[in-house]
């Protein structure tokens, strides 16, 4: 087979992975979930084989490829409609640094090391663990850093209530309550029993917070948030957000 | 929704890529073996291969199979029915020897590459695993 022939199917495949990748969506290496990485792995595998191989039709690469993007996308859909699905194929976010230290159990079964956890967390910019309040091994593999209050960076909304006028009182930062981290009670307008229990919501406390806020049924929220301060962040899926603070003392069951 | 588009349209080009290899082997195979089969009957009753009829069909054979290879070669790795065509043009050189015994063995060569060819081209448990 002539060169020119290699070159031609060279630029071929290239295409079809060029295309697969841009249906598979924008996600850098970093963000993909488990299944996710798999796939590329395959796809960069399944690519080289009729690129190489000038006797391989080009076909036996594509078809593969293309399934290979299929079943992505349903899988995808999947983990979407169905919490269940989602756990069980990208698994579930894990807090290894809570107000009480590490929690060796979770990096245990996460298969990190303390080292490995630490340059995370640095890599976060924070260098010691006295400034961390919570630090989440997120399912792509990525570690998110709350800070506690006192190595928080000041906001705007912070300085708005310590600085009237004209001084600023450093004696209200301490009124500033303890940072906590807010979970998700409606995601893509799926309840999340496990953080509703969690956040000692129920159902119908939701519903109410629901209509407080204007909607109507669940399936129209995208995202409902709580802190434990009562903040509550919430958004429709055809509209822009709001927060909003509840008694979270009263609203408890 | 333009995901959804777009998946539907890939799994319709798989589906139509499934069929249409489905229809070509079933009909190509088919051909291919139906003229290796009267030619074995043509070559099996005469004493001498080197006849006009034996010519003729051994080049139709010919003709057919080179013809039909490209179509399947969009489909099969190459080298898996390259033997085919080897095989028809031994045919061709055993007849200018004028020996019957290598020419039936060719065929039945051919035959055998098709029917394990169909063998491999089906969807079995065998062939997933």
């Amino acid at each position: 087979m002539c060169m020119l022939t290699l070159i031609i199917r060279a630029i071929l495949v290239y295409l079809i992975v060029l295309i697969v990748f841009r249906l598979m969506g924008k996600r850098q290496l970093g963000q993909m979930q488990p299944f996710e990485l798999v796939l590329t792995l395959i796809i960069a595998d399944l690519a080289t084989i009729p690129m190489a191989e000038s006797s391989v039709p080009i076909l036996h690469g594509l078809v593969p490829l293309l399934t290979l993007v299929t079943v992505h996308f349903f899988l995808a859909l999947a983990t979407r409609s169905s919490n269940f699905l989602n756990k069980v194929i990208s698994g579930k976010p894990v807090i290894v640094v809570n107000p009480k230290g590490i929690d060796y159990q979770a990096i245990k079964n996460l298969n990190i090391s303390v080292d490995d956890l630490f340059e995370a967390i640095r890599g976060c910019g924070f260098f010691s663990l006295d400034e961390v309040q919570y630090a989440i091994v997120e399912t792509n593999g990525t570690v998110n850093v709350l800070p506690k209050k006192d190595s928080s960076p000041v906001t705007v909304g912070d300085l708005k209530e310590t600085m009237p006028q004209e001084n600023l009182k450093l004696e209200k930062l301490k009124e500033i309550d303890e940072t906590t981290i807010p979970i998700t009670l409606v995601a893509e307008g799926k309840i999340n029993k496990n953080n509703l229990k969690l956040s000692k919501l129920n159902e119908s406390k939701l519903q109410k917070i629901i209509k407080n806020a204007g909607g109507k049924h669940v399936k129209d929220v995208l995202i409902l948030t709580i802190d434990g301060n009562g903040k509550i962040y919430y958004q429709q899926k055809k509209g822009t957000f709001k927060t909003w603070e509840i008694d979270y003392s009263k609203e408890i069951v | 929704m333009k995901k959804a588009i777009h998946i539907s349209i890939i799994i319709l080009f798989l589906i139509g890529i499934c069929i249409t290899e489905q229809i070509l082997y079933q009909k190509y195979f088919e051909e291919t073996t139906k003229r290796v089969e009267e030619l074995r009957l043509v070559a099996e009753t005469s004493t001498d291969i080197n006849t006009e009829e034996i010519i003729s069909r051994t080049n139709d054979l010919e003709d057919y199979w080179t013809k039909k290879e490209s179509v399947l070669c969009t489909f099969i790795n190459h080298k898996e029915i390259e033997d085919i065509g080897v095989e028809i043009s031994k045919l061709k050189s055993a007849i200018k020897e004028n020996e019957k015994h290598v020419f039936v063995e060719s065929l039945n060569l051919i035959s055998f590459y098709l029917k394990s060819y169909e063998h491999m081209i089906g969807i079995n448990a065998q062939n997933i695993f």
